[in-house]
């Protein structure tokens, strides 16, 4: 921390100063190609107007000298001398007469050859000759004539007419006025530049026009265009072009390193060019030396403002650097407190460390002494029913005569081996569940075919030990959800059966299934309570009740039978579900089982037309409980049956009464079994007169049917319906009664006898199988046995249509197992392959193996070892569903 | 990447010495290293005369160069020629030249107008050089002056005086014939004679108004027709001169050296001729040049030219070192000290700036012609050159009677069509002339070996520079034919030689220092063939070790049939005497025909053979 602070500490200075040093190289760049530009245009601009100030001037003389040749010429004609030496006096007469003297000029006049007249007499061929022979009327141009001293711009004019002199006969053809260059030079010298500039007169095609170089030091070269654009740094590249097409061109060079400004202009009348070439520095001096002043103040400015930066920044810095010292030390403080701080804090910790660490090694010792405690108990609970079945099985032989005790032994054993069956499939659960194998098996089932289901399963225990089971519902709007019924039927079964086993003989056991109110339109949240008035659990044990392994350790519950799994196995499936368990207990008053479970609600439709189908519109509940019959209310709202209830028997007969000579009578009467004051019985025979016979009256009780059965259908009752009541139950049995379905064995008694069935079974343990073949005999039942899952897909392969009423298929097999028997099976072209029934008798016991087995095309699942009576209600369920 | 430059530099550089070495076998490592360490300049002499002291200026001048020259056919068409082969020299001289002769191919030649050389010479005269572009590609060395030279001593002798009109010289004229001496007499043999007196005589007329405009119609292409109100009358100029001068037909025979004899053994009073040429011949001191005589004696006019133009190849643009040097070079061939190397190195009017040259007596009369400007300087276009000759030679011998027939003919001529000549000869094999220490040159060898064959001699003798450059293989005119071997005359001289003797002219030849025909540097060395010879190198120049034949020891007391190729008044009489050899034949035929006639007979060059070894 400190030392990226520092770094940062560091780099932002760093940062901006070179962002300081990038901005004043940049300006600076942009400062300095500005100002350049400015000034190249400022100083062509310049040499623009002096050279066109020149130009003008300069073509002014010119043409003025051409006009005093002509005016010369014009005199000569009109004179016409003699003879050659009139003609020399002539030229001096003009000479006077223009004053050519005076601007330094001469006149002179060629002979045929060539040769020159001026005043002073005949002189030679006119070294120029040449330039006058291509037969122009006009030529310009400079000569460096023999005859006299320098250069001279020659103004030639070709005379019209040759004078030819009478006398000698001298043919005179062309009149030359001869100025002496240097005297030109106050056209084209510019005060402006302090007599710094040359003036290079070339001619058109750049080449000089005369050899006077004295005023031409820069450019030592005959051809001083091709010169021009071979220089460094000119930017004309074809000077040529650009004269032809601008006229006049300004623009700078380099020469050894020095920088030169030249103007070109053409005088195009005289072929000629005329260059004015100044060093950079005698070019918009003025100019040049305000920008100059203008940017050295500048600098001098930028340099104390920088120096002012630098100054004040060092203060800053310094500044900073005492705040930041001072900060640090602030700052060391404060982490000296914050260390302390963590220390203590660490030292807390380090202290809770120390009693979790104590609590953690408190739990583990608990739990190696559960475990330990519970490999006693285990040992102990193992022993016990193995001991039971092994005494009592040596004590089956010996008293084999004796067929009272042998039916007593056999019931201890049989007894004994329940415990143990139950023992191993919780330690197994438990185990499967813990190690996250467990998986929910989902699908659309029925709440109330669920807790009919239990009730039926937990009654029988309940009658057994004398306890009053009740099951109420409340405010059940949705009966079909989506849910893994056999674990919900497990949980739920735990929990009742604990509440069976704890609770001493004659208690009361009560089981609330109650839909809450659900916000989720997808969702139906249920809440489930088990409550008994038993022995009750204390406060400490309620704390561990959902560990495994473990039980509480009582007088009197040591002396029940249990793995200390069950709540386990159940808190954990109610995790996997996403549900919640609660546990209300009180030693001595009993306990409280609260489950919530949101469970989505299946989108399969229920039959909503079934009531005005069988013109049912209108119902009368009697139940002294009021909630019961405003719990029937509530169900059946939405059915389209109005629902009326009274709370007593005599109440009844009068509503029915009323009801009938109002013209509204009841299509259907649920009745309470028990009531105060007129019982159901009575009721219902009362009712039964004032009502026609296919108006159904059914009885709606926590009894067990059969034991009123006979009484109540003398009354008149057409029907039972356990308490609570749920409406697929009551429609299920409405429909009974109405006729479209046969009657309904009312005991809701398992078919015992399976006479008749010839089965095939596949089972590798000759033992077991022959146990089988002995109980499927005994019920009646007689079986073809296969060793393995080959031999029975062969057997039913070859089996006529209807030898085999089903199949017993075990899944553990050699050769094949039995899902694949059973999926060749079905794949089979035997007329029966795909109805026939196959159940699964197998010791894969658990969920996932019942839900491998459908899928692999079974129609059932039986666990072993063998239960008798479930298989033979199985075997009834899945040939009655099959049929 | 600059280490990518100087590598493709230096292939560059070696692909640029093999090709300057030729492909004709190889030479000592360490010397070629040592030359090609040099940088190499290759000068075409217009003259075997620039060998006497010119070459030797350059090659002190500079001694870091490797100077390679020859001798080239006096004319632009023959650069014109090598130009189209690719093969022109580095830097290029020429006597007869015209802008318009070179415009065609100017583009393979420094522009010099940028330069401040070119800047040193006078306008007046740069003028004449200059495109209308701005363009200068040649630069003129310093005029000779021609005009007729007169035997002072002859004159006063028999009281005749000097003339200086036209009457006076035609006064002259039948004052000598009554004396029996021949008043005037040139080597009518010569084109450059032909044309310099048919110009010469009428420069009055060809300098008026008329003849101005008609030269620079002429010059700038407008017409190749001579204008009849210029020209007839200069027809009938030199008609009559014919007559009142005493020209025979027998003056088409001989040469301009026979003339001189003759001059100076007073057999003739007047020539045409110039002051070097009056040196080069020992005239000088018995001679005084007057003017082609007008009617009154300011109307007299010399002629002038330049000695040479000098050009440079555009190759030398390539590097800049390299132009640098060719430049500096070419200063040095135009300074006063390389003008002065020329001929006399006196005598000669200077074009440029701050060069002065003295004048012997010989133009003690010049002066105030000069004063007045009546110098003309000569029309020199290669047609005019050939026509003349042909014309002028006609007037002579009668073929063309009278001025209008001459000036007829003159036109017809200049008229015919130039179209293109066919190829007469092919040549399978070129010859690189570069001069291997250990071989000689290919070309020369070559040639000289091909000239023994024809000649029929036992051994044969004769300089490098008189052939003209390597040979290229490929088609040739006729014309073309020409180029092969150096332009001017040269003696092909026949004698018997014991092997002593050919041994001491030998070294005498190698000694022969400041002579025209001289050994300047390897490049100049003598060929021999049916010999071989080995030579040393020393502080002075050259000395020869060893002649042998077919590589072994010549024999001393033999005598041999030897040809000589050179100039005999120049050099090789002496050098003979020197040798003790003084009988000896001129062999009839020209040298350069009997290379053109024996190629178009369909027989090729002769091998070359490795003739020397020098260490």
């Amino acid at each position: 921390m400190s030392t990226s602070r520092t770094r940062a500490n560091r780099i932002v200075p760093a940062a901006l100063a070179a962002a300081l040093v990038l901005f004043l190289l940049i300006g600076g760049a942009y400062f300095t190609r500005y100002f350049k530009s400015q000034i190249f245009a400022e100083r062509t601009t310049q040499l623009n107007e002096i050279t066109a100030q020149v130009r003008v001037n300069l073509t002014n003389a010119l043409d003025a000298h051409w006009n005093y040749l002509t005016a010369a010429v014009n005199a000569l004609e009109l004179q016409r001398p003699e003879t050659a030496a009139a003609a020399v006096r002539t030229v001096g007469d003009l000479e006077s007469i223009l004053e050519t003297g005076s601007y330094s000029a001469r006149l002179m006049l060629l002979d045929s050859s060539g040769n020159c007249y001026d005043a002073s007499g005949k002189h030679g061929v006119w070294s120029d000759i040449d330039q006058i022979s291509s037969g122009e009327a006009r030529y310009t141009f400079i000569s460096d004539s023999y005859l006299y001293q320098g250069s001279y711009w020659a103004f030639v004019q070709k005379l019209d007419v040759p004078l030819q002199t009478a006398g000698d006969g001298v043919r005179f053809t062309h009149a030359v006025l001869l100025k002496d260059i240097h005297t030109l030079s106050e056209y084209y010298d510019s005060a402006a530049y302090g007599s710094q500039n040359e003036t290079y007169i070339l001619k058109s095609n750049g080449t000089r026009m005369h050899d006077d170089i004295s005023g031409e030091k820069t450019i030592q070269a005959y051809n001083v265009l091709k010169v021009l654009e071979e220089m460094e740094g000119q930017n004309v590249p074809d000077i040529r072009a650009a004269l032809a097409e601008q006229g006049t061109i300004s623009t700078n060079f380099i020469l050894n390193g020095a920088e030169y400004y030249y103007c070109l202009t053409s005088l195009e009348e005289y072929d000629t060019l005329l260059l004015f070439l100044i060093p950079a520095e005698f070019v918009a001096s003025g100019t040049v030396n305000m920008v100059g002043t203008v940017v050295r103040t500048l600098l001098i400015l930028v340099v104390v403002l920088l120096v002012l930066l630098i100054l004040a920044a060092f203060s800053i810095i310094r500044q900073q650097s005492s705040t930041r010292l001072f900060r640090q030390e602030q700052e060391n403080l404060r982490r000296q407190e914050e260390m302390n701080a963590r220390l203590e804090a660490s030292n807390a910790m380090l202290a809770r460390s120390k009693e979790t660490a104590e609590q953690a090694f408190q739990i583990a010792e608990e739990a190696n002494r559960a475990k330990s405690s519970f490999l006693s108990n285990m040992s102990h609970d193992i022993r016990t029913p193995m001991n039971a079945i092994v005494g009592f099985a040596a004590l089956l032989a010996r008293d084999a005569d004796h067929p009272d005790k042998v039916k007593e032994y056999t019931r201890k054993i049989t007894a004994s081996s329940q415990h143990l069956l139950g023992l191993i499939n919780d330690i197994l659960d438990i185990s499967k569940i813990e190690a996250g194998k467990t998986t929910l098996n989902l699908s659309a089932e029925s709440i109330v075919e669920l807790i009919e289901n239990i009730d039926a399963i937990i009654r029988p225990q309940m009658k057994a030990k004398g306890h009053t089971f009740e099951v109420h519902s409340k405010d059940l709007r949705h009966e079909l959800v989506v849910m893994d019924k056999l674990r919900l039927n497990q949980i739920l079964l735990n929990l009742l059966s604990n509440a069976v086993k704890y609770t001493p003989e004659g208690g009361r056991v009560v089981l609330t299934v109650q839909e809450l109110p659900q916000y989720a339109r997808q969702l139906a949240h249920f809440r489930f309570i088990v409550a008994d008035n038993g022995y009750g659990m204390s406060p400490e044990y309620l704390e561990k009740i959902f560990h495994a392994f473990t039980r509480e350790e009582d007088s009197v519950t040591n002396q029940i039978q249990g793995t200390g799994l069950g709540m386990a196995i159940t808190k954990n499936l109610l995790d996997l579900m996403g549900g919640k368990i609660a546990v209300e207990s009180e030693k001595g008053k009993g306990s409280t089982f609260t489950v919530d479970l949101e469970l989505p609600i299946s989108e399969q439709a229920i039959d909503q037309d079934f009531w005005q189908k069988h013109g049912i519109a209108r119902l009368l509940a009697v139940d002294d409980e009021e909630v019961v019959c405003q719990n029937i209310q509530l169900a059946m709202e939405g059915a389209g049956v109005a629902v009326d209830y009274v709370l007593d028997g005599r109440t009844a007969v009068e509503q029915v009464k009323q009801a009938m000579q109002a013209g509204r009578p009841y299509h259907v009467v649920l009745l309470d079994w028990r009531m105060p004051g007129m019982d159901g019985l009575e009721t219902a025979r009362r009712l039964r007169l004032e009502i026609p016979r296919e108006v159904p009256i059914l009885v709606l009780s926590s009894y067990d049917w059969p034991e009123i059965e006979e009484e109540a259908l003398a009354a008149g009752v057409d029907a039972f319906l356990p308490k609570p009541f749920f409406l697929t139950s009551f429609r299920q049995k409405m429909d009974t009664v109405l006729g479209r379905a046969g009657p309904a064995p009312e005991s809701g008694g398992v078919q015992s006898s399976l006479e008749g069935i010839h089965i095939l079974v596949a089972e590798d343990n000759e033992i077991n199988a022959e146990i089988l073949s002995e109980l499927l005999d005994m019920a009646g039942a007689t079986c073809d046995i296969c060793g393995n899952g080959q031999l029975v897909v062969e057997s039913f392969a070859h089996s006529q249509p209807g030898q085999y009423q089903l199949e017993l298929m075990d899944v553990q097999m050699p050769v094949m197992n039995g899902y694949e028997a059973t999926r060749q099976i079905r794949a089979l072209d035997h007329p029966l392959a795909r109805s026939v029934p196959i159940i699964a008798m197998t010791a894969n016991a658990f969920a996932e193996d019942i839900r491998d087995a459908l899928e692999a095309g079974m129609n059932a699942h039986v666990s072993k070892p063998i239960d008798m009576a479930v298989l033979e209600q199985t075997i009834h369920t899945v040939l009655s569903s099959c049929s | 990447m600059r280490k990518w430059t100087w590598l493709g530099r230096l292939l560059a550089g070696t692909l640029a010495l093999s090709l300057l070495a030729g492909c004709s076998g190889g030479g000592a490592p360490t010397e070629q290293a040592a030359s090609a360490a040099r940088e190499q300049v290759t000068v075409a002499f217009w003259s075997d005369q620039l060998t006497e002291r010119y070459g030797q200026y350059l090659r002190d001048s500079f001694p870091e160069v490797e100077f390679e020259f020859y001798v080239i056919t006096n004319s632009t068409d023959f650069y014109r020629f090598k130009a189209e082969h690719g093969d022109l020299p580095d830097i290029l001289t020429v006597r007869r030249f015209s802008l318009n002769d070179v415009a065609p191919w100017r583009d393979e030649l420094i522009d010099l107008s940028g330069t401040g050389l070119a800047n040193t010479f006078h306008q007046s005269y740069l003028r004449s050089y200059t495109y209308s572009d701005g363009t200068v590609n040649w630069l003129p060395a310093c005029a000779e002056v021609d005009g007729l030279l007169v035997n002072r001593a002859l004159m006063e002798e028999h009281h005749i005086p000097i003339p200086s009109t036209r009457q006076e010289f035609m006064e002259a004229c039948a004052a000598l014939k009554a004396l029996g001496i021949r008043p005037f007499r040139s080597n009518f043999n010569a084109d450059y004679t032909c044309m310099e007196i048919l110009q010469g005589l009428s420069i009055a007329q060809l300098s008026t108004q008329e003849g101005r405009e008609w030269r620079q119609r002429y010059e700038s292409g407008q017409t190749d027709q001579l204008s009849e109100a210029v020209w007839l009358p200069v027809f009938e100029e030199l008609e009559a001169f014919l007559s009142y001068a005493g020209v025979v037909p027998a003056d088409l025979e001989g040469d301009t050296a026979a003339v001189f004899d003759a001059y100076r053994q007073r057999e003739v009073a007047v020539i045409r001729g110039t002051s070097a040429e009056a040196s080069r011949y020992g005239a000088e001191g018995i001679s005084v040049m007057i003017p082609y005589c007008g009617e009154t004696e300011e109307d007299g006019w010399y002629l002038t030219y330049p000695a040479f133009q000098v050009a440079a190849s555009v190759r030398a643009e390539e590097r800049p070192e390299r132009q640098a040097l060719i430049l500096e070079i070419l200063t040095a061939m135009l300074g006063q000290e390389g003008l002065r190397c020329i001929a006399t190195g006196e005598n000669m009017i200077a074009y440029n700036r701050g060069v002065e040259l003295a004048l012997s007596s010989v133009l003690c009369e010049l002066p105030p012609y000069a004063d007045r400007n009546r110098l003309y300087i000569r029309l020199a276009s290669s047609d005019m050159f050939s026509v003349s000759r042909q014309v002028v030679q006609g007037m002579i011998t009668g073929e063309y009677p009278d001025a209008r027939s001459a000036f007829d003919a003159f036109n017809a001529a200049m008229q015919a069509p130039a179209g293109a000549e066919a190829p007469a000869v092919h040549l399978d094999t070129g010859y690189s002339y570069a001069f291997r220490p250990d071989g000689g040159s290919a070309a020369a060898s070559a040639v000289l070996n091909s000239l023994r064959e024809e000649l029929d001699a036992e051994l044969l003798i004769g300089q490098s520079v008189n052939v003209a450059g390597s040979v290229a293989a490929g088609d040739y005119t006729e014309a073309e034919l020409h180029y092969l071997t150096m332009g001017e005359s040269i003696d092909l001289l026949h004698c018997e030689m014991t092997g002593e003797q050919l041994y001491r002219y030998v070294e005498l030849l190698l000694a022969a220092d400041g002579r025209q025909g001289a050994v300047i540097n390897d490049s100049t060395l003598y060929v021999s063939s049916g010999f071989e010879m080995e030579i040393r190198r020393t502080e002075d120049g050259y000395a020869l070790e060893r002649l042998t034949a077919g590589g072994q020891p010549l024999d001393l007391a033999q005598t041999y049939s030897v040809t000589v190729l050179g100039n005999e008044r120049m050099l090789q009489s002496e050098l003979l005497a020197g040798a003790g050899v003084t009988a000896f034949g001129r062999e009839e035929r020209a040298y350069k025909q009997i290379i053109v006639d024996r190629l178009l007979a369909g027989r090729p060059l002769a091998a070359p053979t490795d003739y020397i070894t020098l260490r």
